[in-house]
């Protein structure tokens, strides 16, 4: 039986709503984030149901490893294959968004998420900090993930010139 | 609906010989927001001109607005004008080389002022201080907005992340 979601969920707004100075933030999606944190700390709980639930018919995953996944099967299996890794246990999930834009049927959250999670190979408990881009679309009235890209680099240092990697 | 979403198709990029995946084609065929297919080849353009060290092209297209945003592949996380300082950073870490990235567009739409693009980036640079050109492979997801009728990068998400050996989830 999947234990109750004992998660501690804390949602920061760093920043107000940026889109509001332009234009109000929809409603809907308004509504929508706050099901989305629900949706993601079962995730990280080890249940992609109602994550992968939200998923656009035609999604495309960066994901932190390093996969490029496009199409909705090869998506959701592996965002499936991602909650597998995971035990049912206590979550915090703190999210900070930088940045929210919706206009029309079209939205983006710029966030930095930090999550505790526990992996099956593991014994204690990990934070795990990721920079998220994600794009939402309004698909028949609802919306839903057509695009996330995560990453868990770090910054340590301001990058030096002439740096040993390229960057732009 | 009050907007129109599209899958783009950039049109224009046919121009600068891209080789597109199925997939890519695909994620390129239906794109109707003419004045952004037509702003496409100009982001191409600027990121071509980073990658050769000058961001004169890719400061122009970027937007001045304090809510303008970066994910740099180093892990900063940057807001406003830090945005345009660190693009002017990032460009003078490479030669001028004739850098010819190929952009392989995995995703993009459309909606009212609001436009995105998934994209892989692949070019061959020369950075400053190395003696031989480098293969650089670049994941990026691009958030756009029009500013005052032209097209302006909001948001950039970038990482050089290969893609592992194998096939979890799949």
């Amino acid at each position: 039986m999947r234990m109750p979601w004992l998660a501690a969920l804390a949602i920061t707004v760093a920043s107000p709503l940026h889109a509001q100075t332009r234009t109000a933030v929809d409603s809907s999606f308004r509504t929508f984030l706050a099901h989305r944190d629900t949706a993601m700390i079962a995730q990280m709980a080890g249940d992609p149901t109602s994550w992968n639930a939200d998923v656009s018919s035609d999604p495309t995953l960066f994901s932190p490893l390093g996969w490029v996944r496009i199409g909705h099967e090869a998506v959701t299996k592996q965002y499936a294959w991602a909650a597998s890794m995971l035990r049912d246990e206590l979550v915090a999930l703190h999210t900070d968004y930088l940045s929210i834009q919706v206009d029309g049927d079209l939205a983006i959250t710029v966030a930095v998420e930090q999550h505790s999670i526990r992996r099956h190979d593991t014994d204690s408990a990990a934070t795990a900090y990721t920079r998220v881009t994600q794009i939402f679309r309004r698909e028949d009235g609802a919306w839903k993930l057509a695009h996330r890209h995560m990453d868990q680099i770090r910054e340590t240092a301001p990058a030096p010139a002439p740096a040993p990697a390229p960057a732009h | 609906m009050t907007t129109s979403m599209r899958r783009c198709a950039v049109v224009a990029l046919l121009t600068l010989g891209c080789a597109r995946s199925a997939d890519a084609q695909r994620a390129l065929s239906a794109v109707t927001d003419s004045s952004f297919r037509a702003f496409l080849p100009q982001y191409e353009a600027a990121l071509a001109g980073m990658l050769d060290g000058d961001p004169t092209a890719w400061l122009a297209m970027t937007s001045s607005a304090t809510d303008a945003t970066l994910f740099n592949p180093f892990g900063a996380v940057l807001e406003g004008a830090a945005v345009r300082e660190r693009y002017a950073q990032a460009a003078a870490r490479h030669e001028p080389s004739g850098a010819k990235p190929r952009v392989e567009y995995l995703a993009a739409a459309t909606s009212g002022n609001l436009a995105y693009v998934v994209v892989l980036e692949r070019s061959r640079i020369q950075l400053v201080g190395r003696d031989t050109a480098q293969d650089n492979y670049t994941r990026a997801t691009l958030v756009f907005r029009k500013e005052t009728g032209a097209w302006r990068l909001l948001h950039r998400h970038m990482d050089h992340i290969p893609e592992p050996a194998g096939a979890p989830g799949r």
